[in-house]
């Protein structure tokens, strides 16, 4: 029986008097990929923020509504403990320049002031860069900045930033868009590979990698959660028409 | 050693997840600020061994150098300077040694909240010596302003009454000799680096503009006193230049970067019509950019209008009212530093006044800037 | 085409003629100061005597004594600069509390250097005398104290203006990244934003720092004017100084033999390397800072 791990019911947020998400119910449940896709500006990406509560970072930003993690509300909670739980990886790859590969992995735990055993350090470096596989890549170079990193390995030491914090859930916006075709294939790997620990959301402008990595998809349109089903189902015989039409291509 | 479990904290949620350790025993972080704060680099031993060591050692060091070097001037600002160092070293390390995660965020929040107050009572702190000034200078001053303060020179030393007739005069008189030499100069030398910026000449030059700029201005004094004022006498022109060379870095700086501002395709329309450069540059360029460099021009007048050290041994001052430009000439900034530093309270009231006045023109100026600067949009 | 010419020639020449202004400087602080180089030699930055009446002199009270007054101003002033850049570069970029603040700020540094040293010389002064007589020095007033805390209010708006400009350019994603992490808003102040500003922050003070040292007017008014070096540290701080700016603003007009004009511009000769080069370095970190 599979627990579900995200719950929003009747979900609003918005940019000022701009209603940008408007009531959205849905149930994620876990270790699964869930890919959210839509047309520009259809409160895809500000829905995925308020899941993390980054959404209440930008001034004016509002948000009402029930969003649970397990049964805990989301907005009850001190929103750095969200931040613990739900990880968070950007569109642009945005290591810490100005740290070496090792720190950026426990920059989370350093921001915080942590004090660990080397030991326990070294593990958790160890095992969130394999979790990323970027483990071997790196091996060697671990404490020089991660300059000299392309784009694709960049983005995986974001996902190993991500995953060395212990997340439940590891929120994805847009990914791969900036990415090359080669790198966008290797994080896409790894999604694969994350989804037995972790419960990945992703947000996505390609159809074709919502078709290609998630076990079910969200078509968000003006605001509203249009549909939500099974990939398979939604690419095949999607029951709404405003998602017939988004994947025929008829708007983007 | 104490295990936590982050996951534990979420309810119904199994662990299953990797454990952190958390080394060593808990301290308190307000004792650890109030012992390195009473005891310096020894308190830091409570909250962090290592620190402590490091710090004493660091203590130790200073003090040999300075027992070896006799530099006992500096001492207390090295020993200041390292207690801090002690305070901020020891509330870090306890900060980190806090197991519970609940407690450890609740800290965290409220050392934000604390560390936002104390930065915004910084910030504004500032305003208060500002106020006090202006305050002051307009109490005492504006007593002393009427027509008669305007329009007489000082009574000679002792008696009351006068006016700074002379220093007003000479003031006006010295700057707009100074923007007659220096804006044209700094128009023409800013447009040049703004066209031509890739070439050598512009590099250096560019190089050039920066060194005047930091330039002492006592130091720009005494270049004038032997260019000009050991073969000519003190006069106001000798000021004037003085000045101009401090105006024009200024007005060359936002000269150039109003004119790079500019898009490209104006220069380029005004060209394929087949107008010369020379027209291009004086007739469609620059009134474009009239308002950058109009307030460049405004700012650099402001800045020397109050500038002292360059007239002492150019300029000098006149006790009587004069326009003749090649002898020495009273100017307000002058007048104050003779009459603020002299004896007799009756100058120092002139004195107040005078500072009145000035500190009302650049007030003036200044604030002219921004509405053209603000109507116009640009960036300076 | 022959206005044309003559236009472009201008404007070279107007740019040579910066060229022909810093050498020329360079040039007459040098032959000016051969005098005192030639006989005093380097001897002189070190010579803890100033005794123009017997034709002895020695840079080393000046040298402290400019030391001294910058670096309290500097270490005075950080703080403050530092908060003003967090506050108006993080905490509130705009708005009208901003706009407040920022106006203050210009204002700060609009205001002409002689009418603080006015100010101060009868407000100040007074107040610094009363502390002085409570901590058991000798009453001056006058001094590198009161120089220095005047000299730390004028300096602050050119390390706040700078440091605004330079904290709101660190890049959202990269604050982003350490609030998905959990990090409080001082964390992000302290790990992100202060380390990616860090050098371009040092520029802003390196720039204060040669405003500090050039600063003629106000010291001069406010630091008492004695060449003598005190022998305590409570002594020289608490007590009347000479920077050397002020003492040629002093000096230079009673200086009646070579000898002792030639010191004079030897000093002044010093104190244009050594703003001019740390302004330059000030500026020189802050383009590749813009650049970058």
């Amino acid at each position: 029986m599979e627990h579900t791990v995200v719950s929003a019911s009747k979900f609003n947020a918005w940019f000022g008097d701009n209603h940008v998400v408007k009531d959205v119910s849905i149930k994620i449940e876990k270790n699964q990929v869930i890919a959210v896709m839509g047309p520009s500006g259809c409160g895809k990406t500000t829905f995925l923020r308020c899941i993390n509560r980054m959404h209440e970072l930008i001034p004016g930003a509002t948000a009402k509504g029930s969003l649970k993690l397990y049964d805990d509300d989301v907005y009850t909670m001190n929103p750095i403990y969200v931040r613990y739980k739900i990880g968070m990886v950007f569109q642009r790859p945005n290591p810490f320049p100005n740290l070496s590969i090792y720190d950026n992995v426990v920059a989370g735990y350093k921001l915080n002031g942590l004090k660990m055993d080397k030991a326990d350090m070294d593990n958790i470096v160890q095992k969130s860069l394999t979790s990323a596989a970027l483990w071997n890549e790196v091996k060697d170079s671990l404490h020089k900045k991660g300059t000299f990193l392309s784009g694709g390995q960049q983005q995986r030491l974001c996902i190993a930033r991500a995953i060395a914090m212990e997340p439940e859930v590891i929120l994805f916006d847009e990914p791969t868009s900036a990415l090359d075709p080669i790198s966008t294939s290797s994080v896409e790997q790894l999604f694969h590979e994350l989804k037995t620990n972790y419960t990945l959301i992703i947000v996505t402008h390609n159809m074709q990698q919502a078709a290609r990595v998630s076990d079910k998809t969200a078509f968000f349109y003006v605001g509203e959660l249009v549909e939500f089903d099974d990939t398979k189902q939604m690419f095949t015989a999607p029951k709404d028409v405003r998602t017939q039409n988004y994947i025929t291509g008829r708007f983007s | 050693m104490i295990i936590m479990d982050i996951a534990n904290q979420l309810s119904r949620q199994p662990s299953n997840r990797q454990t952190v350790v958390y080394a060593g025993k808990e301290k308190s972080v307000l004792a650890a600020f109030l012992l390195a704060l009473i005891f310096g680099p020894l308190g830091v031993f409570y909250a962090s061994i290592r620190g402590g060591i490091i710090m004493t050692l660091i203590c130790l060091a200073n003090a040999a150098l300075i027992v070896l070097f006799g530099l006992n001037l500096f001492l207390e600002i090295i020993a200041v300077i390292v207690w801090i160092i002690c305070i901020v070293k020891a509330y870090n390390a306890a900060k980190a040694t806090i197991k519970d995660m609940d407690r450890r965020i609740k800290f965290r929040n409220n050392e934000s909240v604390l560390y936002k107050s104390f930065i915004i009572f910084l910030a504004f702190v500032i305003t208060l010596p500002l106020i006090i000034v202006l305050l002051y200078i307009i109490k005492q001053g504006v007593l002393q302003v009427n027509w008669h303060f305007l329009t007489h020179v000082p009574a000679p030393e002792g008696e009351k009454g006068g006016g700074i007739a002379n220093a007003l005069v000479g003031s006006l008189i010295i700057v707009g000799m100074s923007s007659v030499v220096a804006i044209p100069i700094g128009i023409l030398s800013g447009i040049y680096l703004s066209e031509n910026p890739g070439t050598k000449l512009a590099y250096y030059s560019g190089l050039c503009v920066d060194i005047l700029q930091g330039v002492p201005s006592i130091v720009v004094g005494i270049i004038i006193y032997f260019w000009i004022v050991k073969p000519f006498g003190f006069s106001a022109v000798s000021g004037s230049i003085a000045l101009a060379i401090m105006m024009m870095p200024i007005v060359i700086r936002s000269t150039e970067q109003t004119l790079l501002l500019l898009p490209p395709s104006l220069k380029e329309a005004a060209l394929s019509l087949g107008v010369p450069y020379h027209r291009v540059i004086l007739k469609v360029i620059v009134p474009c950019g009239f308002a950058g460099i109009l307030s460049g021009i405004i700012l650099s007048i402001a800045r020397i209008i109050g500038e002292t050290a360059p007239l002492l041994f150019t300029a000098l001052g006149n006790n009587y009212l004069s326009a003749n430009i090649v002898k020495p000439m009273e100017s307000l900034p002058h007048m104050i530093f003779t009459y603020a530093t002299s004896p007799y309270d009756d100058q120092h009231d002139l004195a107040w006044g005078a500072s009145f006045i000035l500190l009302m023109f650049v007030l003036l100026l200044n604030i002219f800037t921004k509405l053209i600067t603000r109507k116009w949009n640009i960036q300076l | 085409m022959k206005w044309e010419t003559i236009f472009r020639r201008i404007l070279v020449i107007m740019s040579v003629i910066m060229l022909i202004l810093v050498a020329g400087i360079f040039i007459t602080l040098v032959v000016q100061s051969m005098p005192s180089i030639k006989s005093l030699g380097i001897g002189y930055l070190w010579g803890k005597v100033w005794d123009p009446v017997n034709n002895v002199y020695g840079a080393y009270p000046f040298l402290i004594g400019t030391l001294l007054t910058s670096f309290t101003a500097l270490i005075i002033s950080v703080p403050f600069s530092y908060a003003i850049s967090i506050y108006l570069g993080e905490y509130n970029p705009k708005g009208g509390l901003s706009n407040l603040l920022k106006n203050t700020i210009e204002l700060i540094a609009a205001v002409p250097s002689i009418i603080y040293g006015f100010w101060a010389l009868f407000i100040l002064v007074p107040v610094v005398r009363t502390f002085e007589i409570k901590i058991g020095v000798a009453p001056y007033g006058v001094g590198v104290c009161s120089a220095s805390l005047v000299l730390a209010v004028m300096i602050i708006p050119y390390a706040a203006s700078l440091g605004t400009t330079l904290i709101r350019m660190v890049p959202s994603p990269l604050k982003e990244g350490a609030y998905a992490l959990g990090a409080t808003r001082f964390e992000v102040i302290r790990r992100v934003i202060l380390p990616y500003t860090r050098s371009g922050l040092f520029a802003g003070v390196l720039l204060s720092l040669g405003r500090a040292l050039g600063e003629t007017m106000a010291v001069t008014v406010l630091i008492g004017n004695t060449s003598a070096i005190a022998h305590t540290f409570k002594e020289v701080f608490f007590g009347p100084g000479n920077t050397m700016a002020s003492v040629i603003a002093n000096e230079f007009q009673e200086a009646d033999h070579t000898m002792y004009f030639s010191a004079l511009i030897e000093l002044g000769l010093v104190l244009f390397f050594v703003t001019v080069i740390i302004n330059l370095i000030g500026k020189r970190i802050i383009t590749k800072y813009t650049n970058n």
